[in-house]
């Protein structure tokens, strides 16, 4: 069965959009207030609707060809947090960034099996975009 | 701040709110950070056409790498004389455009009346440099 996202926000020419796993957006969201996340979770979302490359706040993590779509929006300064996004194209031709999953914490540099099993979970990811 | 949301309408809501609630200061930093990182995304291509790692760059303009990542990381903004520092260095110019909006190019057009009687409706002139739109106020 497909996933459902919601959509949070789409830039002001319209093809890229930002939306949130339904069923993870709860803990997300509760986690970005907790840990005082919000404002750079706006930044982050405004670098990638403007379309700026900026590979320490957003980057591909694609660890194999399986995982192609996968991204991840880092958080460094404070927690090292990461949320797992994936790159989906609508019908309409609009790049959709879904926040997928989050990782508290990414203790190493390089990584672990933790993190690319979440990488790999995120990749199996169907969303039912609308 | 509550966290018991139940709907997906109360997500987007909670959501949309992270946006629409910050302050005129969030939001003028937000801005100046992603200003910045339009200077930042030319820089780091033209660092990797020259082959530099950020430490070269870093050592180059006198800094320390970890002030280069926390600018790239967005916790500092960059100043004009560390972006002259980088210009001079790697050999690149910043050439400054202006993106104009849909209001600066309308002129505001009202009817102006010809021996203060009756209403005449004079033809549209041009406007300075001929590159702005004339629209009429209200029909």
């Amino acid at each position: 069965m497909k996933r459902k996202i919601i959509p949070i926000k789409s830039s002001i020419d319209g093809k890229r959009r930002i939306a949130i796993d339904e069923s993870n957006s709860e803990e997300i969201l509760a986690f970005l207030n907790e840990k005082n996340l919000t404002k750079k979770f706006i930044l982050i979302c405004e670098t990638i609707l403007q379309g700026l490359k900026n590979t320490d706040l957003y980057d591909k993590e694609d660890i194999n060809t399986k995982c192609k779509q996968v991204t991840a929006m880092k958080f460094k300064s404070k927690q090292n947090a990461r949320l797992y996004c994936k790159e989906m194209k609508s019908d309409d031709k609009v790049l959709v960034v879904i926040v997928s999953e989050l990782l508290e914490k990414k203790k190493n540099q390089k990584n672990q099996q933790k993190e690319i099993s979440l990488i790999e979970k995120v990749a199996t990811y169907e969303y039912e975009l609308y | 701040m509550n966290t018991n949301y139940t709907k997906s309408e109360d997500i987007k809501s909670a959501f949309g709110q992270l946006f629409t609630n910050l302050s005129e200061e969030d939001l003028l930093d937000i801005d100046a950070k992603i200003l910045m990182f339009r200077f930042l995304s030319l820089i780091d291509a033209k660092r990797e056409e020259l082959g530099w790692s950020r430490k070269d760059l870093a050592v180059q303009i006198k800094t320390s790498p970890s002030f280069i990542s926390q600018l790239f990381q967005g916790d500092k903004l960059i100043n004009f004389t560390t972006l002259a520092k980088i210009q001079k260095v790697m050999g690149l110019e910043f050439e400054i455009t202006q993106k104009r909006t849909y209001a600066g190019k309308v002129l505001p057009y009202a009817p102006k009346t010809e021996g203060g009687k009756a209403w005449n409706y004079m033809s549209l002139g041009k406007c300075e440099n001929n590159t702005c739109e004339l629209i009429p106020l209200a029909v």
